[in-house]
């Protein structure tokens, strides 16, 4: 296997349209806390132009790639710089083996099962001092990492046993729910519903699997390749029939919208299909007030929060159509972060060596949590939300929750 | 007041400013930039006219420069309420800017040239050449971005090389600007590392018998609190300390996209990064605008006013095509160009280019405009790089030009709107 | 005026010259090379970097196709890390006709180059920008040869044999005595400082400038400089060397050297080895062609365009000729028997895959004419370089990395990003050379070579060049200013697109945050003479 077979060509040579500026450089939240990084611009376009599929190369410094994105985000010209580096380490990984860390934390499906089946005793293992220390020396999950607790009732277990309000919606929506709504946190998903019920969707979820962000960014893109394809035969009966995708976990949507061609490479009329019918559910509730002139009226919630929209929701080119919809919630007063990563970025901060790493880097945003000490922190992807709260103490909900809590009764 | 929504394509100087000022009155604004702007590569100093052909002014001509110049475009006051605003901003957010548009200031080069600009942060101006005082100029071992002997005895002043550690700690990596201004900006870093330079001075002075009175560093005195870092570097170094722009990245350029983002924000501004901006002109002489987002669909934008501050050639306000035409990249408006590539350029690289002006015509109301002086839409503006009519680098004009034009486009806009 | 005495004296630093004066000293004579600018500063410099398989020639110049597929086979050996063991595919594009390739495949089979057709996919799976509607593919043992790397690896070669190497010096005049050639007058162009050179045999091996020496006998040799431009694409979009399968044409071959991968070439008589503008139809020639190989091949980065000037040489001089046409094989030239005064002879024609043949046959004579027999052995003996395999691109990222992991300080900073050129290699370089002219440090090190121009390079060299050299500021701005003046000729005729944007970041470097424009004046950058070519 070799570069060219697993990238996406459009982003390679993206490389093209580096001029070397450094504007990724100065904005990248890694190399501002490591010497280990050497940044995005030196092992994204620079290095590309020395990756020869042939003759492959130690090429290590690239893994310390957290995957947020900004420098895609910052770039002027258009190069796909985050999406080289993941397809750079995947290279990597390919050759040198995918360590048994990665693959764990790359799976967080079959994981999601065993350990909801068997909750609340599943999430004993990661609350204990001992266990975690050992999982550090023996596989390299960073014994202070934040984890989440596993859920006794899944999300679609309750999905099918709830009766819904709105049975002749006039907008048709396939809900994809991602892996840490089902298993881990249930009160998202139910917060989805409860809001495109009532503003008037019909909402179906599909048979879905994991949407393989975290095998691709640990690396291993045919696994990763293998969900794509299946998601994407799960959800076009859906397209076929004129529904649209929504996705609260703004990971997974961007997995669909974009990484599936721009990262995995995947090519053909299905995936821009689902990629063009895929929306995050701000970005959908946004344009579908903006479709139907509709002026919604919400409940006043007297309260102060604080939004960081992550890494992988910027990453949607979109702006924060969050911010849009908060700002109709009377007598609620929200700041809005500044901090470009919270650091975890997914599964990047489990790990042993680099926790501190994503520690340094979520300084910037916990330091802002602390001077506006907020009731709570909305955060639109479920790592960043485990994240925050482990450093913070402060609770993290996704914004779709408070949303739900101001529909009127 | 004016109501209304008002779309700004671009975030570099001019985007940000006319984002700040149209927020100010109470506009809707949405600023949206494929990424961040020039002013992550520039000086970090405000120069409004520094050269007239080679001749370093000691004040800006304005009345010197070509009749169809952006300057001449501007309303009397258009230049100077800018440049006041701006210094307001910054004072107010930690990073004072010094100078005026009565005298230019010179300031030094890395390469022992001195430059004329209007204003400059407080970290740069102990570096003054109207001061006949000599300079010292610090070279940091291992940075790669620097190199002070390039501009020994080239000024007036003498110039003395002191070698000073790059930072306190080993690095293992090359150090960009920012990796030094970060370590600078943390406190404990910062007292390693002036506890270290200060060391290096005083064995300069038992060695040499000089004082050093003023100090030359590559711009990298902070990112978040410059005014904090440089009162300390002073102190530890019993000396008067001074930025000298090096390779990008631009310290001193990026605290100001960080200081103008922050009074966007604040202001209630939107930011969005990374979608490229795609607009039609319709038979109504309207235009609208879409973002790419990343799934390469397109997301309708509101805006009544659209106000292009997408920058020149450099990025991608203006786009020169292999067939030799220009385009702008938004609406497609028609661009001043010449249409023979070989009169674009000059034989000697370091010469004035003729394409550095190529853009777009507007009128006084800084609205796009054709050939034949046809106003294009109703509905949208432009300021900054992407004007036609200035050839920035010779003449040392571009941050005047995009805060001056940018101010002047939004007062039109205002007044459109109300 | 200071005399100096050789055996044998070798004039043109370039592939030709350097394989002559490695196959003169090999054979025990005391030897001596003379180049006016630097090493591969002519036309090998401007190669495009194919070392031939012969599959070429095999129609259109069968000689010329043996001679290629045997030096190919000892190149390997004697020069190998300078080169990289790519593979080569003659490919049928729907422009060509595809029954040509019958043709071709019977030629390599009688003239021995070795050619097997595979299935298309086996090629088009491997280089997925390729025109998928590609009909025939043909496999030959092409390779890719880095001109730079092999002519720095001959010059230390022949220096650890004892042979003496002077850059910059200018040969002036030839010192002839009873019809006999007994010395040449040189000028060193650093110092202008003049003298003499004694010598037994001069090598005429100043490939497209011959004509000029053989005048200094006396004698009228018509070499006609054939104009070839090239254009250097930022990327390799191949990583073979894919050739179309037709008769040699213009613009038919996309060569990956290194970083980059390289489309030519054209071909057009020039009057002067001097003076030969690239031509916009030329670049839009070329970029055309590219789109019969590459689909969309003109929105790709084209990053650099030169030219460069062979030697053909027309023994029937005067009448019309297309240049393509001249013979591309060698030919030595006695001057003895051509224009009555011995002691020189002149190596014409030829190409840099023959180099070493062409030095055999060179010396040969030589060794006629001096009445001494002396066998050649520069087809046994490995050049003495610091690489024994080939070279292959991810070296110098595996270097880098390797050194990042290890240390836990940074020991070496990359001075020029694009190419991956450490301050150790840019130290070395100006150590060696003591050159003040950076062009030089770019042909040893690529220094300048990738994307930026030299837009963030150019002033670090700079800057460490002026420390060791002790150079005044003014001095190293003015070799700064031709060093950007130098990289700007390549840039000229390519500004759209991502170069022109990346024009206007190196402009805010130079002229603006350093004002180098108002250091030197710009009238005044006297680029050195041999700089001036194009």
């Amino acid at each position: 296997m070799t570069v060219i077979d697993i990238s996406s060509l459009e982003t390679t040579l993206s490389s093209d349209q580096c001029i070397k500026c450094n504007i990724c450089t100065a904005s990248c939240p890694v190399a501002a806390v490591t010497d280990k990084f050497p940044g995005p611009k030196a092992v994204g376009p620079q290095m590309q132009r020395l990756r020869q599929p042939s003759a492959p190369s130690y090429d290590k410094s690239v893994d310390f790639c957290n995957g947020c994105g900004v420098c895609s985000l910052v770039c002027p010209h258009g190069v796909q710089i985050a999406e080289m580096n993941a397809v750079a380490r995947a290279v990597q990984m390919d050759r040198d083996g995918v360590p048994l860390r990665n693959k764990m934390l790359g799976r967080p499906e079959p994981l999601g099962k065993i350990g909801t089946l068997t909750a609340p005793f599943s999430n004993l293992p990661l609350a204990l001092p001992p266990l975690r220390w050992a999982m550090e020396k023996t596989i390299g999950i960073h014994r202070k990492a934040p984890f989440p607790s596993f859920t006794g009732k899944r999300f679609r277990k309750w999905f099918k046993s709830h009766a819904p309000e709105n049975l002749i919606g006039r907008r048709k929506v396939v809900y994809f729910h991602g892996c840490s709504t089902n298993y881990y946190e249930p009160r998202v998903g139910k917060a989805v519903v409860k809001v495109l019920e009532h503003f008037g969707c019909k909402v179906s979820i599909a048979e879905q699997n994991c949407c393989g962000l975290p095998m691709q960014s640990n690396g291993e893109f045919d696994a990763a390749r293998e969900l794509a394809k299946s998601n994407i035969a799960k959800l076009m009966p859906y397209i076929r029939e004129n529904y649209v995708i929504v996705g609260s976990s703004t990971s997974c949507t961007l997995a669909l919208k974009h990484d599936y061609q721009n990262i995995l490479g995947l090519q053909g009329r299905d995936v821009e299909m689902i990629a063009k019918n895929t929306f995050d559910i701000f970005e959908f509730l946004d344009d579908l007030f903006t479709e139907q002139t509709l002026n919604p009226q919400f409940r006043r919630i007297k309260d102060a929060v604080f939004y960081h929209p992550p890494c992988q929701q910027r990453s949607h080119f979109m702006g924060q159509p969050a911010t849009k919809i908060l700002r109709r919630i009377p007598g609620l007063s929200f700041e809005v972060s500044t901090a470009d990563c919270c650091g975890v970025a997914g599964t990047y901060g489990l790990k042993a060596e680099k926790y501190q790493i994503s520690r340094d880097i979520g300084e910037t945003l916990f330091a802002q949590i602390d001077r506006h000490s907020p009731s709570r922190v909305l955060c639109d992807s479920e790592t960043c939300r485990w994240w925050i709260e482990g450093h913070t103490d402060v609770e993290s909900i996704h914004p779709i929750e408070l949303i739900a809590d101001a529909l009127p009764r | 007041m004016a109501d209304g929504k008002l779309l700004i394509v671009g975030a570099g100087l001019s985007g940000l400013f006319a984002g700040i000022l149209a927020a100010r009155a109470d506009l809707d604004v949405t600023i949206v930039a494929r990424g961040q702007g020039n002013l992550m590569l520039g000086t970090g100093t405000i120069d409004v006219h520094g050269y007239q052909g080679k001749a370093r002014l000691e004040v800006p001509a304005l009345g010197a420069l070509d009749d169809d110049h952006p300057y001449h475009k501007l309303s009397d006051y258009a230049l100077r309420e800018a440049i006041e605003l701006l210094r307001e901003i910054c004072r107010r957010r930690g990073n004072p800017m010094i100078g005026n548009l009565e005298k230019n200031l010179l300031l030094p080069t890395a390469l022992g040239t001195s430059r004329p600009t209007t204003l400059a942060p407080i970290s740069m101006v102990a570096g003054s050449l109207r001061d006949e005082s000599p300079l010292w100029i610090a070279r940091l071992n291992g940075f790669r971005d620097f190199f002070p002997q390039l501009m020994h005895n080239r000024l007036p002043q003498n110039i003395h090389i002191v070698d000073l550690a790059l930072t306190a700690k080993e690095f293992r990596r090359d150090a960009y600007t920012t990796d030094l201004a970060r370590m600078l900006d943390n406190f404990h870093k910062r007292e390693q590392i002036t506890n270290a330079w200060r060391k290096s001075i005083l064995d300069y002075r038992k060695k040499t018998g000089e004082a050093v009175t003023r100090l030359g560093l590559p711009a990298i005195l902070g990112l978040e609190n410059p005014r904090v870092v440089l009162a300390d570097v002073e102190d530890a170094l019993e000396c008067h300390v001074f930025e000298i722009p090096t390779l990008p990245p631009s310290v001193p350029g990026m605290r100001l996209y960080n200081l103008l983002r922050a009074e966007f924000l604040t202001l209630g501004g939107q930011l969005v990064l990374g979608p490229s901006v795609k607009g039609k002109i319709s038979k109504y002489q309207r235009g609208s605008a879409v973002m790419k987002t990343a799934n390469k669909t397109e997301k309708a934008i509101e805006a009544d006013a659209i106000l292009l501050a997408s920058g020149g050639f450099g990025h991608h306000g203006l786009v020169a095509n292999v067939d030799g035409s220009v385009t702008e990249s938004v609406f497609d408006l028609p661009v001043d160009y010449l249409t023979d590539r070989h009169a674009w350029t000059a034989e000697s690289y370091l010469d004035a280019h003729p394409y550095a002006k190529f853009g777009l015509r507007t009128n006084a109301q800084m609205q796009p405009i054709n050939q034949n002086n046809k106003l294009q839409a109703d509905n949208i503006w432009a300021c900054g790089s992407i004007l036609a009519g200035a050839d920035r680098l010779s003449e040392g004009s571009r941050e005047g030009i995009s805060l001056s034009t940018a101010f002047t486009a939004v007062e039109n806009i205002i007044q459109a709107l109300s | 005026m200071r005399k100096q005495f050789t055996e044998v004296l070798v004039i043109g630093g370039g592939a030709t010259g350097l394989s002559a004066a490695r196959d003169a000293v090999m054979r025990g004579f005391k030897t001596l090379l003379l180049e006016k600018g630097d090493l591969a500063h002519g036309t090998s410099g401007r190669y495009h970097g194919l070392l031939h398989s012969g599959g070429r020639y095999v129609v259109s110049d069968p000689h010329s196709a043996r001679d290629c597929i045997a030096e190919n086979r000892i190149l390997r050996k004697i020069i190998p890390s300078a080169i990289e063991n790519t593979d080569g595919w003659f490919v049928t594009t729907p422009e060509d006709d595809p029954a040509y390739a019958d043709t071709f495949l019977a030629a390599c089979k009688a003239q021995g180059v070795p050619a097997e057709e595979l299935n298309v996919d086996v090629l088009l799976n491997k280089e997925r920008l390729l025109n998928q509607r590609i009909s025939r593919t043909i496999r030959v043992p092409d390779a890719a040869c880095d001109s730079f790397d092999a002519t720095h690896i001959l010059a230390h070669d022949i220096k650890a044999r004892g042979a003496k190497v002077l850059l910059r010096h200018e040969v002036i005049g030839l010192e002839i005595r009873r019809q006999k050639v007994c010395g040449v007058n040189v000028r060193n162009l650093l110092t202008d400082e003049e003298f003499l050179i004694e010598t037994s045999m001069v090598l005429n091996c100043s490939g497209a400038w011959a004509g000029n020496i053989a005048a200094m006998a006396g004698g009228f040799l018509k070499v006609t400089p054939g104009k070839g431009t090239m254009i250097a694409m930022n990327t390799r979009l191949v990583n073979t060397v894919v050739n179309r399968c037709k008769l040699p044409h213009d613009g038919d071959i996309l060569v990956p050297v290194g970083t980059v991968s390289v489309i030519g070439t054209t071909d057009i008589p020039v009057e002067s080895p001097d003076q030969y503008p690239i031509e916009d139809w030329e670049v839009e020639f070329l970029l055309n062609e590219g789109e019969a190989l590459i689909p969309g091949f003109k929105k790709f980065r084209a990053l650099r365009a030169w030219a460069g000037v062979r030697p053909l040489y027309d023994p029937t001089a005067g009448g019309k000729t297309e240049s393509r046409d001249l013979t591309r094989s060698h030919a030595v030239i006695d001057h003895q028997a051509r224009d009555g005064v011995g002691g020189l002879l002149t190596m014409v024609g030829g190409k840099f895959t023959t180099m070493r043949l062409m030095a055999q046959d060179l010396v040969d004579e030589a060794c006629k004419q001096l009445r001494t027999k002396r066998p050649c052995t520069t087809a046994e003996t490995p050049a003495e370089a610091p690489g024994t395999k080939h070279y292959y691109l991810a070296q110098r990222l595996n270097r880098w990395e390797q050194s990042h992991a290890q240390h836990t300080a940074l020991t070496d900073p990359i001075i020029c990003e694009c190419e991956l050129v450490p301050e150790s290699k840019v130290r070395a370089g100006i150590e060696a050379s003591q050159s003040k002219i950076l062009n030089d440090l770019r042909r040893d090190t690529r220094l300048g070579m990738g994307p930026c121009q030299g837009g963030f390079c150019a002033y670090r060299a700079n800057g460490i060049a002026c420390g060791m050299l002790a150079q005044t500021p003014e001095d190293a701005h003015t070799t700064l200013a031709q060093f950007l003046q130098e990289r700007w000729k390549g840039q000229r005729n390519l500004l759209w697109d991502h170069n022109l944007r990346q024009l206007e970041l190196d402009q805010n470097i130079y002229r603006n945050l350093l004002g180098l424009d108002h250091t030197v004046d710009t009238a005044d950058i006297e680029l050195y003479p041999t700089e001036k070519t194009a």
